[in-house]
């Protein structure tokens, strides 16, 4: 749910990392977190568990800068991954203007992802939002592991949509700069062409 | 403690009573319609932090009661260490009596809270 | 439930810092912010430079999302109302026109009972310009695009009239210097 102050000429907007357990929306966080100079970003919350398992929620503010004319800030939230967690991934996602699916390229977790996106999919639909229309961008990361599935199979299992997707190791911060410019530009197009002159 | 507020009511001119604590929230309350007991609530407990303040000068001072005259009746209230017992009449009300009832009532409340 | 935004027009904007201003006044809070329900700042006022406020926003919109999923289990409609207390600082937040969370920050020069009192006053006189600013997808009328070449229609109110300058050939450009 994206905010347009018009007066003061402001655009806020929604990003969430969705994804199964451990398959680092946090850590894509973090390395932005990390990397982006101190004036475009204001401090990252993280409610989590004693063993850093996100709990509630990661939120990243960031100022893009002036597009446009708008002073143009998006807010990364993470969901916490583990199943039991559902109904705080439901409250997370309440209002989420763009989607970045991060999904953990080890074939042994293949059903996790599966079911990750099947969730991401009822979710949504429970909030009256539809997966097929919603900015979304795929992340497959953990690329540098050993016994990884290959990117066209996950494309093929996943990318339903046939949307952007960015290979990633997020620890090191490969992909994730490609993956949140990506979502970045969409949500902001998805909010350009609804208010078109 | 609606019981005590009751005979404090039955005093002529009364319109109300109410207990209320420190913070502005309603402990107890007997008030007749027409009468808002949030909006009194918040404004007795508002009245007693800046007096307590205009008091800070006179050090050891500590505030034991506020009577508050106006042309629609009068709002007398009565300070306990946890709470105010603050009752509401009508012009002509005989202040003395309800005073003293006050004092009675108070002693009674502070058994019980 | 259908997808909503939230468009502020300069009217909005000036009607809602007055009340807030009022508000601050009338309760003697140290800071007041107006937040949607997803944690989005909209507006704030009073001593803002103490507190981080786009963090506060994001947590209380999360708080609040919660107790609202507590209230369900509890066969309530919903909690409109939530207080926390500290040692030094207090919060206090209530729901504003169903989408808007009104946050108080106050400490030991007020009470809890006048926000209360107070934050419903201003509840009452802020509703009526936040229900302006929201815009439903699905709508039947959808937002009248102003024209580029000609002078406003004097037909279109300029409150409904909300348009974004085409942001993609921006945005690539801002993206890209942002993260080189």
């Amino acid at each position: 749910m994206s905010l347009i102050n018009y007066s003061s000429k402001e655009i806020t907007c929604k990003i969430v990392y969705y994804g199964p357990g451990r398959c680092g929306k946090t850590t894509n966080l973090q390395y932005i977190y990390g990397k982006i100079p101190d004036e475009k970003r204001s401090s990252m919350v993280s409610l989590a568990t004693e063993k850093d398992r996100t709990l509630f929620f990661d939120f990243l503010p960031l100022e893009l800068g002036t597009i446009a004319g708008y002073k143009t800030r998006v807010q990364l939230y993470t969901v916490p991954g583990q199943v039991f967690y559902n109904s705080t991934r439901k409250l997370v996602l309440q209002g989420s203007d763009g989607v970045v699916f991060v999904a953990d390229s080890q074939v042994d977790l293949w059903q996790e992802n599966q079911e990750s996106l099947q969730n991401l999919r009822d979710n949504l639909a429970g909030l009256g939002m539809d997966l097929y229309k919603i900015p979304l961008v795929m992340q497959y990361n953990k690329r540098d592991l050993p016994n990884v599935m290959s990117v066209a199979d996950l494309n093929t299992g996943l990318n339903f949509r046939r949307t952007h997707h960015f290979e990633a190791v997020a620890t090191t911060g490969v992909g994730v700069f490609d993956t949140l410019k990506t979502i970045s530009a969409l949500v902001l197009q998805s909010l350009s062409a609804k208010y078109k002159k | 403690m609606k019981e005590i507020l009751n005979q404090i009511n039955e005093i002529s001119g009364v319109k109300g009573s109410l207990v209320v604590d420190k913070e502005g929230l309603v402990v107890v309350s007997n008030l007749m319609s027409g009468l808002e007991e949030r909006t009194i609530s918040a404004m007795v407990a508002g009245i007693y932090q800046e007096i307590i303040k205009a008091l800070k000068p006179a050090e050891g001072t500590e505030l034991s009661g506020v009577q508050l005259t106006a042309s629609e009746g009068s709002i007398i209230f009565l300070c306990a260490p946890e709470c105010i017992l603050t009752v509401i009449t009508e012009p002509g009300a005989n202040i003395g009596l309800v005073s003293i009832k006050m004092k009675a009532s108070l002693e009674r409340l502070m058994k019980i809270l | 439930m259908t997808n909503l935004q939230f468009v502020i027009s300069e009217e909005i904007t000036v009607a809602v810092e007055r009340e807030m201003a009022l508000y601050i006044k009338a309760s003697r809070a140290k800071c007041v912010i107006l937040l949607s329900k997803n944690g989005h700042l909209i507006s704030q006022s009073g001593y803002i430079s103490d507190f981080n406020l786009q963090p506060i926003s994001a947590l209380i919109g999360g708080i609040f999302s919660s107790t609202q999923a507590l209230a369900r289990l509890v066969q309530e409609e919903k909690f409109k109302v939530m207080f926390q207390e500290g040692s030094k600082w207090n919060v206090y937040f209530c729901l504003v026109a169903e989408h808007f969370i009104l946050a108080t920050i106050f400490d030991k020069s007020t009470v809890v009972g006048m926000i209360r009192h107070a934050a419903a006053e201003a509840e009452k006189a802020l509703s009526p310009h936040l229900e302006m600013a929201l815009n439903t997808e699905g709508d039947e009328t959808p937002l009248a695009p102003l024209p580029t070449a000609e002078p406003a229609s004097a037909q279109a109110p300029e409150t409904t009239g909300m348009v974004l300058p085409d942001l993609n050939k921006e945005v690539e450009d801002a993206l890209s210097k942002l993260f080189s």
